[in-house]
């Protein structure tokens, strides 16, 4: 700001304060300078994208083009700012910082939502206009309909058990002397990634003939108990969706313990000393004291684990392919629109993840602007 | 201070528009040398000869080639051999991709800018797609027709004959071919137990229910395949459909006009049913073989003592056998006949080498011709990991006699028939002619459904 007010000084000197020369001068060179860097940034990624430099090179110039780029983009829009009247140049100077942002956010994010949008309606290659037909297959398609009775169990089932199992073991961990070594091992899976966690648990899942040996530690378990191997992922429909969402419990249960954990501590002993001293129990102390406080919190895990459970592809492709009744919306777009080439039908299973996903983040979003508070 | 803000933008603007002149001139100097224009290197004129050739002196050399292909493992590392000899050779550097799902991959490479220069499609019916979308340019403006007669027989040069969005093209070349009608057993247990080869159904069930009075399993099966779950099935169904239907009703069925849900097709799922839902004939049963990786299945023929005798796959399989097992320990036979009027037809697929469009450089053509050569092949057959089309292979190259008869088997077969599944449309080819199986033999659904399922593919 200090700067900007600076050359704004200098300037009252070289053009009248607010005569119609000064405007002229600073649109004109407003939009010479836009028009300057955008063709310099292109011819220079044209440049770089034509790969006729060595690697190294590349690597180098890519590097210093990235710092010196961003600065001397930030530095000639300041100037341009500052050729405008003071209040004007006020006003303009958010745009400086924002206005990169929203560039790349509409070229990067909403420009392909449109798309999507508009590909929703056209046909298999994308060429004749189909009305609602990709839609109606969607909520039809007998394969298609149990994609979204999956997707809905997922989010049902699995955010319940990752919230209430979490909510447990914060509360369980929190009154117990070994607290840091319990939420250690609980938040451990969390690092791993959905795709190591599915091979882990194939193994887990593993199945063999009866007379085999079993490898699968839960057949395993099974077998040294006298009953019969089972193929968990496979010939158990439909129960082998719910073996898929305990990696998900698995994974994500840390996640919901550590945020409750945070917000239980913050919950003051004296509100539980006075609940304690007027007679209430323990359980009436957690669901009419502490459930209140941490409500907030609660909020914002079931939201993101909504969301990401929404929108679980890795599980169920590592596992089963979404095949044996497993298919969940993801793995359906995945097939519509990579394996099947139907740029159709993929983008209407696209959309309908968009619009049911929007509502959960904007409950997301608004938790925390009032978590602020 | 305010005078040196003012010199720093004027000095960084000069030196933007400096290097824009800079980066405009260094475009226009990377524009692809045309295939006529004369390469100088060193001073001496090369382009003489075919473009191989011209690879073999050195003219080519630092070039990068990519090719990108499904085939991993064992056929990888062996291919990755004969490119490394390739590239020593030439110099140049051509470089293999493996990917599990190349039709998805090269799609999203290909519109992204970012495509290989050769692709390799382990299913004609993919390769057809891409076509289809332009993407796939006509091999036959590289090569004289002549040229590819004189390399593959001509049959082979119909099959990849699809149409493009500009008419239709020769769509590629066929590298590693394979056979899918074979039924392999290990000897030892066939001759200690005096079996003989079946060559009817009858005597295939008759010798399947002697071995269970053996105390054996007569067959292995394994559908498990990571994200392609379901193909070992389909290859059942079209071998059954060559013997029980007319090579035209076949067509027929392929193309999508004979349904799944018609009493013929429903005959070869009938006669399938007789062996795969047998728990008798079947090591593991149903869920045996819904939970066996196809990779897995055959290690069971050689455990001590055999578990199962029999299974039923393409060539290819021999390299999922146990690393100790030599190829004297197993034989083959082709899947008996069914119906005597249609014999023992032998189903084919293959992997094709296509060059993709826009990416036709002196040096992508050189390595093209190489693998329209049974040069490219040599290192993978001498490992037995291949069965080449190429006229010009050598049948001794082959390191068993196994080979030399399947190579043999190729070539005499009563009729020879592509993969169906293969060159079905991509909805139900790896869509719900897989998904379908699997849900058959998972028991989710009953035959009839099953076909109705399948069949649904096609109307997508």
């Amino acid at each position: 700001m200090k700067s900007a007010s600076g050359t704004d000084k200098k300037l009252i000197g070289l053009f009248p304060d607010k005569g119609v020369l000064r405007w002229l001068v600073a649109v004109i060179s407003s939009i010479l300078i836009l028009a300057l860097n955008f063709f310099v940034h292109v011819s220079i990624l044209k440049f770089i994208v034509s790969g006729s430099l060595q690697p190294l090179l590349l690597a180098i110039v890519a590097i210093i083009w990235g710092v010196v780029g961003v600065y001397s983009l930030h530095h000639s829009l300041n100037f341009c700012v500052s050729l405008y009247p003071y209040e004007w140049s006020q006003r303009l100077q958010h745009l400086i910082f924002i206005g990169p942002a929203i560039t790349l956010l509409i070229w990067l994010l909403l420009l392909p939502a449109l798309r999507t949008f508009r590909l929703s309606f056209l046909d298999k290659l994308g060429e004749t206009f189909v009305g609602l037909e990709n839609y109606k297959y969607v909520f039809t398609e007998r394969t298609m309909v149990l994609a979204l009775q999956n997707t809905v169990i997922w989010v049902i089932v699995g955010t319940l058990s990752c919230v209430s199992l979490g909510l447990l073991i914060a509360i369980l961990a929190d009154r117990s002397s070994y607290e840091k070594i319990a939420k250690i091992f609980i938040f451990m899976p969390i690092a791993v990634s959905f795709v190591a966690a599915s091979v882990i648990w194939k193994f887990i899942y593993a199945y063999s003939p009866t007379s085999d040996t079993q490898i699968g530690l839960l057949n395993a378990i099974n077998t040294a108990m006298g009953g019969e191997p089972k193929a968990w992922l496979t010939m158990m429909q439909p129960w082998n969706n719910y073996f898929l969402m305990a990696i998900l419990v698995w994974m994500m249960t840390g996640f919901a313990m550590v945020m409750f954990s945070a917000a239980i501590k913050n919950v003051p002993d004296e509100s539980i000393e006075a609940a304690r001293v007027d007679g209430a129990s323990e359980i009436k102390i957690f669901f009419a004291i502490i459930i209140p406080y941490i409500k907030k919190t609660i909020l914002a895990v079931t939201t993101s684990i909504t969301i990401f459970s929404m929108r679980v592809f890795d599980a169920v492709w590592v596992m089963t392919g979404g095949q044996y009744g497993t298919d969940v919306i993801a793995t359906k777009f995945y097939k519509e629109y990579f394996t099947f080439n139907n740029s159709g039908t993929g983008s209407a299973i696209a959309m309908l993840l968009l619009v049911a996903i929007i509502p959960v983040i904007i409950m997301n979003i608004n938790q925390g602007k009032e978590e602020e508070y | 201070m305010k005078k040196m803000s003012s010199l720093f933008v004027t000095i960084i603007l000069l030196m933007v528009t400096v290097l824009s002149g800079c980066a405009g001139d260094k475009i226009s100097e990377v524009a692809p040398p045309t295939d006529e224009q004369v390469v100088e290197g060193n001073g001496e004129v090369t382009s003489e000869g075919t473009h191989l050739e011209r690879a073999y002196a050195g003219e080519f050399s630092g070039q990068t080639v990519t090719i990108m292909g499904a085939f991993g493992d064992n056929l990888q590392l062996l291919f990755e051999d004969t490119l490394r000899e390739f590239n020593e050779k030439t110099q140049m550097n051509v470089v293999y991709e493996q990917s599990e799902d190349v039709p998805t991959t090269f799609g999203i490479r290909f519109d992204g800018g970012n495509a290989p220069d050769i692709v390799s499609f382990p299913q004609p019916g993919a390769l057809r797609e891409q076509v289809g979308r332009g993407r796939i340019a006509n091999i036959e403006e590289v090569f004289s027709r002549d040229y590819l007669e004189q390399q593959y027989g001509s049959s082979w040069l119909d099959m990849t004959m699809m149409e493009g969005p500009n008419g239709v093209i020769n769509a590629g070349i066929w590298q590693n071919v394979n056979a899918k009608s074979f039924v392999w057993y290990p000897v030892a247990e066939f001759e200690e137990n005096g079996y003989e080869i079946p060559t009817t159904w009858d005597e295939l069930i008759a010798l399947s229910d002697q071995m269970v009075e053996d105390g054996y399993y007569p067959w292995t099966l394994g559908l498990e395949s990571g994200a392609a779950t379901g193909w070992p099935a389909t290859d059942w169904i079209e071998d059954f459909m060559l013997r029980v239907v007319s090579l035209e009703d076949y067509d027929r069925w392929v193309s999508g006009d004979l349904e799944f849900a018609s009493p013929e097709v429903k005959k070869a799922f009938d006669y399938m049913e007789k062996i795969w839902f047998n728990e008798d004939y079947v090591y593991g049963g149903r869920v045996g073989i819904v939970n066996t990786n196809f990779g897995d299945a055959p290690k069971l023929m050689f455990t001590e003592p055999a578990k199962a005798l029999m299974i039923k796959q393409g060539s290819f399989i021999q390299d999922f056998f146990p690393d100790e097992v030599e190829p004297g320990d197993y034989d083959f036979f082709i899947t008996p006949s069914i119906d005597e009027a249609y014999g023992q037809p032998l189903l084919v697929g293959g992997d094709t080498m296509s060059l993709v469009e826009g990416q036709d450089r002196p040096e992508v053509r050189a390595v093209l011709e190489f693998l329209t050569t049974g040069e490219s092949l040599r290192i993978l057959i001498e490992n037995g990991a291949a069965i080449s089309p190429h006229q010009d292979s050598d049948l001794t190259w082959y390191n068993s006699d196994m080979n030399r008869k399947i190579a043999e088997a190729i070539l005499t077969a009563d009729a020879v028939r592509f993969d169906g599944s293969d060159l079905m449309p991509a909805e139900v080819g790896t869509g719900s002619f897989w998904t379908g199986m699997v849900d058959w033999v998972a028991g989710a659904t009953n035959t009839d459904e099953a076909l109705k399922e399948i069949q649904s593919g096609f109307n997508k």
